[in-house]
């Protein structure tokens, strides 16, 4: 079974979750015998890197670092069709989602969103996903005979492994997408929830955009992403791009610490996969100390910084 | 202008659900049913598009059991002019036949807009917007969190890990929706009143398209046991916390 997976970067990093999926679930097709592609759009310097990655060979098209989807989905189907490739697998970004559901369509293939496990059965693709807001999973056997995939970030293991093939480079040339007229950056280079290992979280509580201040600093100490409930973004405290749940980002971090977020059902959708979690919370009523490993009852603006100050003397 | 929205009749995610002890499915006893919130957004859309140019007409389209003419009367409510249900005896799981299904009926239709969510929160796929750009031909925007219409066109912000795509789109043109940072509008209750009134065409589908996707089980999320609350005086209880953190679950 050959495997191909969309690899996303910045500019200078790969993307975890892409690293991810191309050790993760490559090495299940590579034991059925097949080679694994890599496909990288834009600029980055020394882009062999994937090879020792798990990547068998990998397609470079250079050009802007801008997402082209009509330009990306052409030229992968082509590769597709000419390496016979069976599976194909990006991560769980905007992007990456984007570009699976268009492959999958372009190729008629079956699909297998957000998995987190993923078994071959005679010549069937079987994945594991959650639905339903993860209130429930599903295995799904994937009927076609081409399947596309999308990964769950923190789920499939990074591999290191000796680098051999090859990088073939190539300029993108004819680019569909003009009506792309600008990308405004990130304003302030905030690491990205969905791939932090450690998330300190605020909701309602922290009663205001200042309030967010103590758990950036306790942020800070951990090297932590920041994430906020949708009463906190709605509420205009902190951007959108913050936002856990159900209609925020999914996360899976090993620690997630949800300071003055009550737990509503839709925020556990987005953050009750975390390994362990930590609620502060003046409420003892409150749900999230239902599925939370530790709690705090008491004033965040009290514990939140004594944590920080905690933390820092622990070194 | 012929304005075009998908909405889908989905289980209300405000509430627990249970998966049947026979694993073929969840518990549906009882269950409250809301639009798909995306969809919403959609709608919402659909119907500003509508305001700023004038004329046209907003068509809230749904494939689904009879059921989902509960659905359909939302969109009508919050303003949509007509409405269509694509018939099926039984739940649809597969997007992908869902598509199929969608796909037949707009493609004779001439739709200027297709607007949708970016996925149904219950098989949580994002599939058939994709689908429908593929069969249709018509270009797709996905995750689209906002929508400035002006004279010359429409301005779309699509929000990724990497910033804010501006993106200038014409019709036609398929719109799939984010949580936008537009509202969506309640139905007032004259709203529902009118909405009551409005035409919902009921097309019977007889012949279902095949499925890509077979799902073999369903399983319960994995417990979660219920921790311990540190019940110790301020700051002791912050100590401990950190103790547990660096011994027990050997995190920091
Ligand atoms: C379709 C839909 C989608 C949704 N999607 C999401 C989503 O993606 N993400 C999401 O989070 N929500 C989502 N929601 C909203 C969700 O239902 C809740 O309204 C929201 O999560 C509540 O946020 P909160 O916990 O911050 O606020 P609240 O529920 O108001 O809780 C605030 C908590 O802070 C505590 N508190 C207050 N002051 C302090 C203090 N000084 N110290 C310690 N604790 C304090 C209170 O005891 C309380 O428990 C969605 C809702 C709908 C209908
Ligand atoms: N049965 C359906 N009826 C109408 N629209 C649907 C249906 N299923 C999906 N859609 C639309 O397609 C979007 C994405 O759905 P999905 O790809 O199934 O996650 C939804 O937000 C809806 O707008």
């Amino acid at each position: 079974m050959n495997t191909g997976v969309f690899v996303e970067h910045d500019g200078k990093e790969f993307k975890k979750v892409s690293l991810e999926a191309l050790g993760g679930v490559s090495k299940i097709a590579s034991e059925k015998s097949g080679k694994t592609f890599a496909f990288l759009f834009g600029e980055i310097e020394n882009p062999e890197r994937l090879l020792s990655k798990g990547a068998d060979k990998v397609y470079y098209f250079k050009g802007q670092n801008l997402y082209i989807p009509e330009t990306f989905t052409k030229l992968i189907q082509e590769k597709i069709e000419s390496e016979n490739i069976n599976l194909f697998i990006c991560g769980s970004t905007i992007n990456g989602r984007d570009l699976a559901a268009r492959i999958c369509a372009k190729i008629s293939a079956s699909f297998g969103e957000e998995i987190v496990d993923f078994k071959i059965e005679g010549d069937k693709v079987h994945v594991k996903r959650p639905v339903f807001a993860g209130k429930a999973y599903v295995w799904e056997e994937l009927l076609r005979e081409k399947v596309v995939v999308v990964i769950r970030p923190n789920v499939f293991q990074v591999v290191e492994k000796e680098g051999k093939g090859d990088v073939e480079e190539k300029e993108i040339e004819d680019v569909d997408r003009l009506k792309l007229k600008d990308l405004k950056p990130k304003e302030e280079e905030e690491p990205d929830v969905t791939e932090a290992d450690i998330i300190v979280s605020g909701g309602r509580g922290v009663g205001g955009p200042q309030g967010f201040e103590p758990l950036r600093k306790l942020a800070r100490v951990l090297k932590a992403a920041l994430g906020a409930s949708r009463a906190a973004v709605d509420a205009g405290w902190i951007d959108h791009s913050h936002q856990v749940g159900q209609t925020g980002k999914t996360v899976s971090p090993s620690l997630y610490i949800a300071c003055g977020i009550s737990g509503a059902m839709q925020h556990l959708a987005g953050m009750r996969t975390s390994k362990v979690i930590v609620a502060i919370n003046k409420d003892p009523n409150a749900p999230i100390f239902e599925i939370a490993d530790y709690g705090i009852i008491g004033d965040l603006f009290e514990i939140v910084p004594a944590l920080e100050e905690e933390i820092r003397k622990a070194g | 202008m012929k304005i075009f929205v998908t909405v889908k009749r989905v289980p209300d995610t405000g509430v627990p659900l249970r998966v049947k002890s026979d694993r073929t499915g969840i518990d549906r006893e009882g269950l409250p049913y809301v639009i798909n919130p995306y969809d919403e957004y959609a709608t919402e859309a659909a119907l500003r598009i509508k305001e700023k140019i004038g004329d046209g007409e907003v068509i809230a389209v749904s494939c689904g059991t009879e059921d989902s003419i509960e659905t359909i009367r939302h969109a009508l409510a919050m303003g949509a002019d007509r409405g269509v249900l694509l018939k099926v005896n039984d739940e649809i799981t597969d997007s992908v036949q869902t598509a199929d299904i969608l796909s037949d009926y707009l493609k004779s239709e001439n739709p200027d807009f297709i607007l949708m969510g970016k996925k149904a929160v219950d098989y949580d796929r994002g599939l058939v917007p994709a689908y429908l750009s593929e069969k249709l031909g018509f270009p797709l925007e996905t995750c689209v969190t906002n929508m400035e219409i002006k004279d010359s066109g429409f301005v779309l912000e699509r929000e990724t890990e990497y910033g804010v795509e501006i993106i200038e789109a014409r019709s036609p043109l398929i719109i799939s929706f984010e949580k936008a940072k537009f509202e969506p509008r309640f139905p007032s209750l004259r709203g529902v009143m009118m909405a009551k009134k409005k035409p919902v065409d009921v097309n019977e589908i007889s012949n279902l398209p095949a499925n890509s996707t077979n799902i073999l089980s369903y399983e319960p999320p994995p417990e979660r046991k219920k921790g311990k609350i540190i019940d110790l005086p301020f700051p002791d209880n912050v100590k401990e916390l950190v103790k547990l953190l660096k011994e027990e679950s050997k995190i920091i």
